[in-house]
C-alpha cells in the first residue's frame, strides 16, 4: 500500500503519526496516549482505506475467522494445563476438566464448540470467494493457501482435539488415521503407530494439536494475510465485470472504506462468535464417551465427517482418502479449470452447478449418515 | 479382501472371547492360529505364546501391537508340525489396554492380549462401560452463564455496527 494514496482524512492522521515529531517535550504530556503508542508501535499503519464492500459481514467471514482461532489458542493454552496426553490418564483428565475444574466445563465448552464454528466460518469465507470469483488472477496461490488453512483447521485441528479426548470415539478415529496412514506407506509412517515406539500415538497427536498444526495454521495466515495486503481486497463481481478493476484490483479512488471499521466488525463478530460458542457449551455441554474398547466399533465421526464417513460405507476406509482428494483436488484446481473472464456467478454455470452439486452432495450425504446405524470399517 | 479382513478380525474376536470364557489358552487341535495363556497380564510379566498348525519348520516373529506400542518379543521356528510354544516377556512400559499379538512368518496368525495395571481402559474386551456421568450445573446457573454470554454476543455484534459520528456507515 505504500504506493497507493490515501484518502486525505487517513493521509493526515497517518503523517501526524510518523516517529518525525522532532520534540517529543512539544507534545503536552499525556494529551495523547494513542500518538505515543502510534509513535512507537505504527498503528496508524492500519488506517488504509479498502474498498467499501469490505465492511460488510459477508467480506469479513475471514477475519471472524481469525478471531475464533485466537480463541481456540487462548482456550487452548488454559486447558492444556490440565489436559495429560499420557494414554492412561488423558480420559481422566479431560473429565477432571469438565467435572472438577472451575468453569473448566464451561472453557471446554468454548474450545470445542468455537473450532466448529470456525470450521464454518472457514467453510463460508471460502463459498464467499468461490462465488465471487475472488480466487481468480492474482489470487490463485491464496486461494490453495486458504484451502491448506481451512484443510488443516478441519483435519489438524478438529480431528486430532477429537482423539484427544481418549474415549471410545477417540479411539476410533485414531484407529481411522493409522489406517489411512497405512495407505502412503513409507509417507504415512510419520503419522502411524509403527513411526516410533518411544512414544505412544495419542502423545505424538496431543504435540500435533497443540505445536505442530497452531504453527503451521499461522504460519499460512501470515502468508494469507501478506497476500490479501498485497493484492487488496478483491473487487465485486459488478465490478470486475464492468472493468472498474484492472489486473483484478480496484483504483484507489475506488477505495472508500477504511480498514479500521473492517477491524471493529472483526473484533464486534468475533465476540458475537464467541458469545454464541459459550452459550452452546453451556446449553449442549461436550460429551466425554466411554473407555475405549480397540475390539469395538461403534461410534461416529464429528459431524463434519459425516459424508466422508459415508464413502467409508460404500469403499472401506480408503474411501475416507477418495472422497477428501477428490473434494479438496477439486477445490484446489478451481482457479486453473475456471478461465472465464467473468466473475459473475449467473456467467459461469459451470462452476455455479459443480459449487451447488458439492453442498447438495455433502448436506445429503451427511443426513444419510446422521440418520444411519454406525457401522464397522476397520479390519 | 476387505470383508477377508474383517471375516479373520472378527473370527479372532470370537476366538479370544471363547477362550477367555472357557479359560483355555490352546487352540483345538489342526486349527492355525495363535494363542497366549494369561490373557490379562501386567507389563513386564511372561506370557506363553502357542502356535498351531503354522507352517512347518518356518521363521516366526512375534509381535505386540497396539496403543501405539509396537514391541517385537522375539522369534521361534516351528516344529515340523508347524506348532511352537514359547514364553516371552511383556515389555514394562506397557500401558493399560487390549493389544494384538501376532505371529507373523510364512503364515500369520493374530490374537488379543488385554494388559492390566489401570483404570483407563474398558476392563475387558468386548463390554462397553457407561460413558462417564458429567457435571450437572443448576438451571439457575445455567441461565446465568447464558444471559453472560447473550450478553457478550450482543456487545459484540453492537460494537459492530456501532457507527462513529463522520465515519462511514456499516453496509450489510
Amino acid at each position: 500500500m505504500a504506493t497507493r494514496e490515501r484518502t486525505p482524512r487517513f493521509r493526515k492522521r497517518s503523517t501526524q503519526a510518523q516517529p518525525t515529531v522532532p520534540d517529543e517535550k512539544a507534545r503536552p504530556r499525556g494529551a495523547d496516549l494513542w500518538g505515543w503508542l502510534d509513535d512507537r508501535l505504527g498503528l496508524s499503519a492500519l488506517r488504509y482505506a479498502v474498498p467499501k464492500h469490505a465492511n460488510t459481514l459477508w467480506y469479513t467471514l475471514g477475519g471472524i475467522t481469525f478471531f475464533g482461532i485466537v480463541v481456540l489458542i487462548i482456550t487452548g493454552v488454559w486447558l492444556a494445563q490440565y489436559y495429560n496426553p499420557d494414554p492412561a490418564a488423558a480420559r481422566a483428565s479431560v473429565l477432571y476438566i469438565q467435572n472438577s475444574v472451575r468453569f473448566g466445563d464451561v472453557i471446554r465448552g468454548i474450545h470445542v464448540w468455537t473450532a466448529y464454528l470456525v470450521v464454518i466460518t472457514a467453510a463460508l469465507h471460502l463459498i464467499r470467494i468461490a462465488v465471487t470469483a475472488s480466487y481468480k488472477i492474482p489470487r490463485e496461490i491464496n486461494w490453495l493457501v486458504g484451502l491448506g488453512l481451512l484443510i488443516l483447521l478441519l483435519f489438524g485441528g478438529v480431528f486430532t482435539g477429537t482423539v484427544l479426548r481418549w474415549d471410545q470415539e477417540a479411539y476410533e478415529a485414531m484407529s481411522h488415521n493409522m489406517e489411512i496412514a497405512s495407505f502412503f506407506g513409507t509417507v504415512g509412517g510419520f503419522f502411524s503407530d509403527a513411526f516410533t515406539s518411544s512414544v505412544g500415538t495419542l502423545p505424538r497427536i496431543y504435540l500435533a494439536h497443540v505445536s505442530v498444526i497452531p504453527v503451521l495454521i499461522l504460519l499460512l495466515l501470515v502468508v494469507h494475510i501478506f497476500l490479501i495486503k498485497h493484492h487488496g481486497i478483491s473487487p465485486t463481481p459488478a465490478q470486475a465485470d464492468a472493468g472498474e478493476a484492472p489486473g483484478g484490483r480496484l483504483p484507489p479512488e475506488k477505495e472508500t472504506g477504511h480498514y479500521p471499521t473492517h477491524l471493529r466488525l472483526m473484533v464486534g463478530y468475533g465476540l458475537a462468535l464467541l458469545g454464541l460458542a459459550g452459550i452452546l457449551g453451556v446449553l449442549l455441554p461436550q460429551k466425554i464417551g466411554a473407555a475405549p474398547d480397540p475390539t469395538m466399533e461403534v461410534t461416529k465421526p464429528p459431524v463434519f465427517f459425516y459424508w466422508m464417513y459415508a464413502f467409508e460405507d460404500w469403499f472401506g476406509v480408503q474411501g475416507i482418502l477418495y472422497a477428501a482428494i477428490a473434494f479438496f483436488g477439486v477445490l484446489a484446481l478451481l482457479p486453473f479449470l475456471d478461465r472465464t473472464p467473468f466473475r459473475s456467478l449467473r456467467r459461469r454455470p459451470v462452476v455455479a452447478a459443480l459449487g451447488a452439486a458439492l453442498v447438495i452432495l455433502i448436506v445429503a450425504l451427511s443426513i444419510k449418515v446422521a440418520v444411519s446405524p454406525t457401522a464397522k470399517h476397520l479390519g | 479382501m476387505k470383508r477377508l479382513h474383517t471375516l479373520f478380525a472378527s473370527s479372532v474376536a470370537l476366538l479370544t472371547l471363547q477362550l477367555a470364557l472357557l479359560g483355555e489358552s490352546s487352540l483345538a487341535d489342526g486349527t492355525t492360529g495363535v494363542s497366549v495363556q494369561q490373557l490379562t497380564p501386567k507389563p513386564g510379566q511372561e506370557i506363553t505364546v502357542k502356535g498351531d498348525s503354522l507352517v512347518a519348520n518356518s521363521q516366526i516373529e512375534v509381535i505386540l501391537t497396539g496403543n501405539g506400542i509396537r514391541a517385537d518379543l522375539g522369534n521361534v521356528r516351528a516344529d515340523a508340525n508347524g506348532d511352537f510354544v514359547t514364553q516371552f516377556q511383556l515389555p514394562d512400559n506397557l500401558e493399560p489396554g487390549t493389544y494384538q499379538l501376532q505371529a507373523a512368518g510364512v503364515e500369520s496368525a493374530t490374537t488379543q492380549l488385554t494388559v492390566v495395571g489401570g483404570s483407563m481402559v474398558a476392563s475387558s474386551a468386548g463390554e462397553m462401560e457407561q460413558a462417564p456421568a458429567l457435571r450437572h450445573r443448576p438451571l439457575g446457573q445455567k441461565i446465568g452463564l447464558v444471559a453472560v454470554f447473550t450478553v457478550l454476543a450482543g456487545l459484540g455484534i453492537a460494537f459492530a455496527q456501532w457507527r462513529r459520528r463522520g465515519a462511514e456507515p456499516v453496509s450489510q
